[in-house]
């Protein structure tokens, strides 16, 4: 039998942190069974997955695989559209090649400063490229941008996105995010270890280990302890079950903000630097189920960037035909 | 609708009806909603503007970069370079009896050779100045236009027979123009056509 953490002296919600339940919290019947440290070490896969360098290769891609004529390319903004920005390259369309369905309207701008070894871009649009077959593509409707910056072999990346990407062109079968996803995700790295996390992801397709088909993250490593991050990551199960697993406190849970008591810090008494976090299911804290401890030196080695050249795209040699 | 508010609400204050209407028989014939178990992709169904229904666009833009180099000394090692470079824009058509461009550029060129660079695939590489002598570039719609005075590092890949450069002093080389050398004389031309927004002028009156 699952017991929930004990209440606090004066606590009269028996534990259950930002939650005005006071019945008993009813449990899945697998939370015992589930390997938590695998689905959040998927989740965080998936979260590193979803940059715009992931996306900016699918839409490169289908640039590729047109032909002089569709999509359009179109030096500015597209035709009727409600924008004024002559730098940005975009294609608007509603026409096939290829057996490849054009459909929408895409708009990027890329810039690498003179002189410097570092890029950024930006991506905006509601486009879907669809197979002869009906299988997506690519799909991006939404904006994102990156920048990335190169010194003597070490990187510093930013990534932003929000919207919804999908598509074979960038997330194939063995992908970590194989069917794609809507929401938001921001990440901030380096090739120094910096990693900060913060996303908010619906997954399209197959959930992950079956059973989560959602995942919020809010994880920043710093430098008073390298092997565990503050904040915290949510994994939604298809039931509507959110299983959360905090590290450090990102808030002191003294402090009586909202942002402070929007937490179940106070829960925890052992909030140490241990790579490990405690499970909470809405909100209530499991204590029958051992810390999860994923594989935070995995993912951080993981993290990779986009090289310069990747934000070169000149009209002198565009990635689509020309003639 | 408000008819039939009033009527309930005036309803609510009266007795009960004497008679309830009786409750609707279970007829045995449910009926079951199927779970849709499929892989959802949701598919943004609304009208996309400013997607267009097809993919002529009304207006298109014509760029067009060339010119020459005269290298020397003759017969290389070359050290020194100059020459000219051409660049015209017009949306449309062009008229040539009154040619009307949207931008007319004149460079002259100068350049002295680099032996230090990361051109693995270049015969020669040169620090080349644009001198504009006609014209303005701020009629130019091609994002990647000299500037007066801009130098860039640009170089001949013989095997290609392309003038690369290297982007921004990026490090990153990419293509510039077709190029062809013939003993000292290189000719480099490039043309693209585009399609573009063209905004319609309001009628004042």
């Amino acid at each position: 039998m699952l017991s929930c953490a004990p209440a606090e002296p004066g606590d009269e919600l028996g534990g259950q942190s930002g939650s005005l339940r006071d019945d008993p919290l009813e449990l899945p019947e697998d939370v015992e069974e589930i390997d938590y440290v695998r689905a959040v070490d998927q989740a965080l896969a998936v979260v590193v997955a979803s940059d715009l360098a992931t996306a900016w290769r699918g839409h490169i891609e289908v640039l590729e695989a047109g032909d002089a004529s569709c999509p359009p390319v179109f030096l500015g903004a597209p035709e009727d559209a409600q924008m004024d920005d002559e730098d940005a390259l975009s294609w608007a369309a509603g026409c096939s090649v290829d057996g490849n369905d054009y459909d929408g309207f895409l708009t990027w701008t890329t810039d690498v400063p003179p002189g410097e070894t570092s890029g950024s871009r930006t991506l905006t649009g509601d486009a879907q490229v669809t197979r002869g077959n009906g299988d997506v593509e690519f799909q991006f409707d939404g904006e994102a941008s990156d920048a990335v910056t190169w010194t003597d072999g070490a990187f510093s990346y930013t990534s932003s996105i929000e919207g919804q990407v999908a598509g074979l062109a960038m997330f194939g079968s063995d992908s970590a995010v194989p069917g794609g996803f809507r929401g938001n995700v921001a990440i901030d790295t380096s090739s120094a270890g910096n990693l900060t996390l913060d996303a908010n992801l619906f997954l399209f397709g197959e959930p992950l280990l079956g059973r989560f088909d959602s995942i919020v993250a809010d994880l920043e490593f710093t430098d008073e302890c390298s092997e565990e991050p503050v904040g915290y990551v949510g994994i939604r199960g298809t039931d509507g079950y959110w299983f959360d697993v905090y590290f450090l406190p990102r808030y002191d849970p003294d402090d009586g903000t909202v942002d402070s008591q929007a937490y179940p810090y106070e829960i925890i008494d052992d909030a140490v630097c241990d790579g490990c976090g405690h499970l909470f299911v809405r909100n209530v804290q499991i204590e029958d189920v051992p810390l999860v401890c994923p594989d935070f030196g995995g993912v951080r080695s993981s993290v990779t960037a986009p090289a310069v050249d990747e934000y070169v795209l000149t009209l002198h040699d565009p990635p689509w035909e020309t003639e | 609708m408000r008819l039939a508010i009033l009527v309930a609400l005036m309803g609510c204050k009266g007795d009960p009806p004497p008679e309830r209407q009786p409750l609707p028989t279970d007829t045995g014939d449910a009926t079951v909603f199927t779970i849709d178990t499929a892989d959802f992709l949701p598919t943004d169904t609304a009208l996309t503007e400013p997607g267009t229904e097809d993919n002529v666009p009304d207006n298109l833009l014509t760029i067009q970069q060339s010119g020459t180099w005269s290298l020397s000394p003759i017969g290389g090692p070359f050290t020194d370079m100059s020459g000219t470079m051409l660049v015209t824009e017009y949306v449309d058509e062009l008229d040539p009896k009154e040619p009307e461009y949207a931008c007319e550029v004149v460079y002259n060129l100068t350049g002295q050779s680099v032996d230090d660079h990361s051109c693995s695939d270049c015969d020669f590489v040169f620090d080349v100045t644009f001198f504009v002598t006609k014209g303005d570039t701020g009629g130019c719609r091609e994002p990647d236009t000299p500037a007066h005075e801009a130098v860039w590092q640009m170089g001949f890949d013989p095997d290609r027979e392309v003038l690369v450069h290297n982007y921004g002093g990026s490090g990153v080389w990419v293509e510039w123009t077709e190029a062809q050398l013939t003993g000292s004389d290189l000719t480099f031309s490039f043309d693209l056509v585009m399609a573009i927004q063209v905004e319609e002028e309001e009628d004042d009156q």
